[in-house]
């Protein structure tokens, strides 16, 4: 039991943020701040556990628990008081049964993390043996940098092995539990962010229940989501910095724009494809502001704030980049290698095994579904900001089949069957956002993102 | 939201969305129960656990050999060194590099493992039900 108190501490800290950062005027429904603040809650805890190895070089507990529980009363100092109403802390009843229907839905992924309870061979081999050697190692931690240590992923970063570290600095042992219930309740957060993102956004309420449904009752989803991998975590915090910059779009509120950095910031710190993603998505996102007239207007005012958002957000990745990653030990450049060159032909085989991953029955259809309804959306796919979701897509798709063909390191097929669904799996959720965005709700062709949802009164 | 409004490419779309949630939960049911049955017969047992008895007398070092003859192109047994790896962290385990003072040798018979003690001139110290054995070089 006392492994969920840090889990509330994180949950706080983001919930509180996520009000600072939003003021009450334009504020989302309190479900929405719920979910979106508990996942922002988890990537500050690993934030602030980081510190403690760029300050003491190594885990230190009071520290990380101090410091926590220090972010956490600032963040309520900070809060003002006016703003605490009664309507902007109320459910309605509707919305506490769609989070019954979510946590039940959960379910078979709580189940299948129990009967794997080490989760998968990455869980072992990569993110929670990096955990254990932040909390067991002392000031040694960074010997999992070590060359001997290549099968890991030593250039990775940390935040899914920090988070879990963080609930682990409530005990004296690195019990597998505590991955175990992180990745449940990032699959329950990723499930209740995706619901409430689309309520609101669009006006399908309880059929929208149909989004996270599709996503977690498919075997091999809920196989990756209780596999204590980080790529569960790429994904919903892609699925908040889209919403961000969909609900700045809307409200022309920066402050969700600085939800979105920030989360861009985390997930950057995440995973190296996690970086990449970031980028691009920051990238893409500056030019359809600054294509929108009236959110470049409104960006304008506010542009330090934001810059100071994204150098705070993107401190820690920086940080591990420069002081601690090691070179990758996996990586040939085929483009200059005689005994492993990049041919055409490795190139080929990165197309064809896409087609069949896409077409394969596992995933349940989703990406024909996708393009099935996307289709059927005709223009409204592309409109009101939904662009940005198929322009950041194909160039990290882009990027990342130009890393299988350049990197020659590993066999490229054996390489594909073990990590191109993951890859897949990480873009789900902003997949499945915008599908059910796209998707024309009357006759009149309004691109949902303009439909104008309640919000909470304050 | 009227339902009725709803156009006829959108209704076609959730309604495929909603049989393929049926077929999937079905699908998620069965496969939960298979593996059930299966753990209920063969209860989950970690790897790695066969390696935490000898914790104590590597407690400090950086490097442990893991010297090993099978086939590490197999599944079962990368995924024997891997699991060893995560249960004896931070302790690094040198994969059959032998420069270090312990070697943990996992070898596919007792024959081979004795012939590692021997070649090595390492003295046992400590073996497993499985037949792992941790040994110390005397010339380290």
């Amino acid at each position: 039991m006392i492994y969920l108190l840090p889990s509330l501490i994180s949950f706080g800290q983001g919930f509180l943020l996520i009000r600072l950062l939003t003021g009450s005027k334009d504020r989302p429904r309190l479900t929405w701040c719920l979910f979106a603040g508990f996942l922002l809650g988890l990537g500050i805890s690993g934030f602030l556990t980081f510190t403690s190895l760029v300050l003491f070089s190594r885990i230190v507990p009071a520290y990380v628990i101090g410091i926590n529980v220090a972010a956490l009363a600032g963040l309520g100092l900070a809060q003002k008081r006016s703003e605490w109403t009664k309507a902007s802390l109320q459910a309605s009843p509707r919305e506490l049964g769609v989070i019954l229907a979510l946590a039940a839905l959960t379910l078979p992924t709580i189940i299948q993390a129990f009967l794997y309870p080490f989760g998968g061979w990455d869980a072992w081999s990569c993110w929670n043996l990096k955990a254990r050697f932040l909390f067991l190692g002392g000031s040694e931690w960074s010997n999992m940098f070590d060359p001997a240590m290549w099968r890991s992923n030593t250039a990775y970063p940390l935040l899914l092995p920090l988070i879990n570290v963080w609930s682990w600095c409530f005990g004296s042992e690195p019990t597998y539990l505590v991955p175990l219930f992180n990745s449940c309740l990032i699959t329950f957060l990723m499930a209740g962010l995706l619901y409430f993102s689309l309520e609101a956004l669009n006006g399908l309420k309880l059929l929208n229940l149909l989004a996270p449904a599709f996503l977690l009752l498919n075997a091999f989803v809920l196989k990756l989501a209780s596999s204590q991998y980080s790529d569960l975590l790429v994904g919903t915090f892609l699925l908040l910095a889209l919403m961000g910059f969909l609900l700045f779009k809307r409200t022309k509120n920066t402050g969700f724009l600085q939800i979105g950095t920030l989360a861009l910031g985390f997930m950057s710190f995440t995973k190296s494809e996690g970086s990449a993603l970031a980028l691009i998505t920051i990238i893409v996102l500056a030019m359809a502001i600054a294509l929108d007239r009236a959110c470049h207007e409104t960006i304008s005012h506010h542009i330090w704030k934001l810059l100071l958002t994204l150098a705070a957000a993107f401190l820690a990745s920086g940080i591990f980049k420069l002081q601690y990653a090691p070179d990758s030990h996996t990586y040939i450049n085929g483009f200059i290698s005689t005994e492993k060159p990049a041919g055409i032909e490795r190139l080929g085989a990165v197309f064809v095994f896409l087609g069949k991953e896409v077409l394969s029955w596992k995933w349940n259809g989703l990406w024909l579904l996708t393009a099935g309804g996307l289709i059927l959306a005709r223009g409204k796919a592309l409109k009101a900001g939904l662009w940005t979701i198929p322009a950041i897509l194909t160039a990290y798709l882009a990027i990342i089949i130009g890393f299988y063909w350049v990197n020659t390191f590993f066999d490229i097929v054996w390489w594909l069957s073990t990590t191109l669904n993951r890859i897949l799996f990480a873009l789900t959720p902003a997949v499945i956002l915008w599908l059910f965005l796209a998707l024309p709700l009357d006759n009149n062709n309004t691109p949902v993102p303009h439909r104008q949802p309640p919000r909470s009164k304050n | 939201m009227d339902l009725k409004t709803i156009p006829l490419s959108t209704k076609t779309v959730l309604i495929i969305t909603a049989l393929i949630i049926v077929l999937g939960s079905v699908q998620t049911t069965w496969e939960l129960v298979k593996v059930t049955g299966l753990r209920q017969q063969h209860p989950f047992v970690f790897g790695g656990d066969a390696f935490t008895g000898v914790k104590d007398i590597i407690q400090g070092e950086k490097y442990v050999s893991y010297i090993t003859d099978k086939n590490l192109n197999i599944d079962k047994n990368i995924a024997e060194f891997s699991q060893a790896q995560f249960s004896l962290a931070p302790v690094i385990l040198d994969l059959n590099n032998p420069n270090h003072r312990f070697l943990l040798i996992n070898c596919e018979s007792k024959p081979h493992a004795q012939a590692v003690l021997k070649y090595y001139k390492a003295q046992p110290l400590r073996q497993s039900n499985l037949g792992v054995i941790l040994a110390a070089r005397e010339d380290l």
